[in-house]
């Protein structure tokens, strides 16, 4: 048994020294011959080359009573995916509370991932988005610095 | 009448004898003791071989920030008679277009770069590479997929 299995061993290593002499064809006779030129999907390090960048601001500013017109996150996108692919992006909340101690500043987010997951329609697209935010109750609560934080999720599709 | 016959037939077979003996340069005890005797091969075309070795594929890398290429070298050898001559030729097919399957919205372009032009060999090579390569020059804006387009060696031979 184990002569069968050190036989069948130096086999399988000398069918492996062979491959890279099938990855070429040899011609002997005049005439054309094809070949095929085929791209990957890889990179020459071996990566996926499929990227993406979403790019959101660390934080947002909002001047109390809010800006004339209205206050927004202003966020972007690019992307260059494989073939059938899409990128969604999406919020955590579509309202919330800012806080300061027991104090609250209510907002609802509405917009660009607000309203709905937003999906690319494209492999290859780019877009700056925006997303409004509308705080009320400012008579109510003390002025001072309220917080809260908004997630974004990106996901390929 | 008889013997005189017989007479002239073996003068003529002596003559027959000697023949071979007049075709040679011989070496007797009054000559050189060595003596050269040309010998040469008899060659045809018919004798003439040779082998081209090409890529069954030729795979490019997807690079997002320029170009990109793969190899597409091929080798020769051969051993051919004198005025006999063997040609290959690359070329890329409908201009280098590749698309997905299915074809979809994207194409990419590939172009052969390096020794593009034809290339001649005549007498006995072993094993010359001729450095060629498909080049996509921007992967810019295409959607990333297998997208496959087809190149093309042309072998000519000529006999003497």
């Amino acid at each position: 048994m184990k002569k069968v299995l050190s036989v069948a061993l130096a086999l399988v290593m000398l069918f492996a020294v062979c491959v890279p002499a099938f990855a070429s064809q040899t011609i002997t006779q005049p005439g054309q011959t094809p070949v095929d030129v085929v791209t990957l999907t890889t990179d020459i390090n071996g990566n996926p080359a499929a990227n993406f960048t979403v790019t959101i601001p660390a934080t947002v500013s909002i001047p109390w009573y809010g800006t004339t017109g209205g206050d927004s996150i202003n966020w972007s996108y690019t992307s260059q995916l494989n073939i059938g692919e899409q990128l969604q992006i999406s919020l955590d909340k579509t309202s919330g509370n800012l806080t300061n101690g027991t104090d609250n500043l209510p907002y609802t987010l509405s917009g660009d991932a607000a309203d709905a997951a937003y999906v690319t329609t494209d492999e290859v697209e780019s877009a700056n988005c925006s997303t409004a935010i509308a705080v009320t109750g400012w008579d109510d609560v003390p002025v001072g610095a309220y917080t809260d934080t908004v997630t974004f999720t990106v996901e390929v599709v | 009448m008889k013997k005189i016959l017989a007479v002239a037939l073996a003068v003529v077979m002596m003559f027959s004898v000697s023949v071979l003996a007049f075709a040679a340069n011989p070496i007797t005890q009054d000559t050189d003791q060595t003596e050269t005797i040309d010998v040469y091969t008899v060659v045809d075309a018919a004798d003439d071989t040779y082998t081209v070795t090409v890529p069954a594929s030729v795979a490019i890398p997807w690079n997002n920030d320029g170009a990109s290429s793969g190899t597409a070298d091929y080798t020769v050898s051969c051993n051919l008679v004198a005025g006999s001559t063997l040609q290959v030729a690359a070329a890329a097919n409908d201009g280098g277009v590749m698309n997905t399957d299915p074809v979809g919205d994207d194409t990419l372009t590939f172009a052969l770069t390096g020794t593009t032009e034809a290339q001649s060999f005549s007498g006995y090579v072993t094993s010359q590479t001729v450095d060629l390569d498909a080049t996509v020059s921007s992967f810019e804006g295409v959607a990333v997929g297998e997208y496959t387009g087809t190149m093309t060696y042309t072998v000519t031979y000529t006999a003497v």
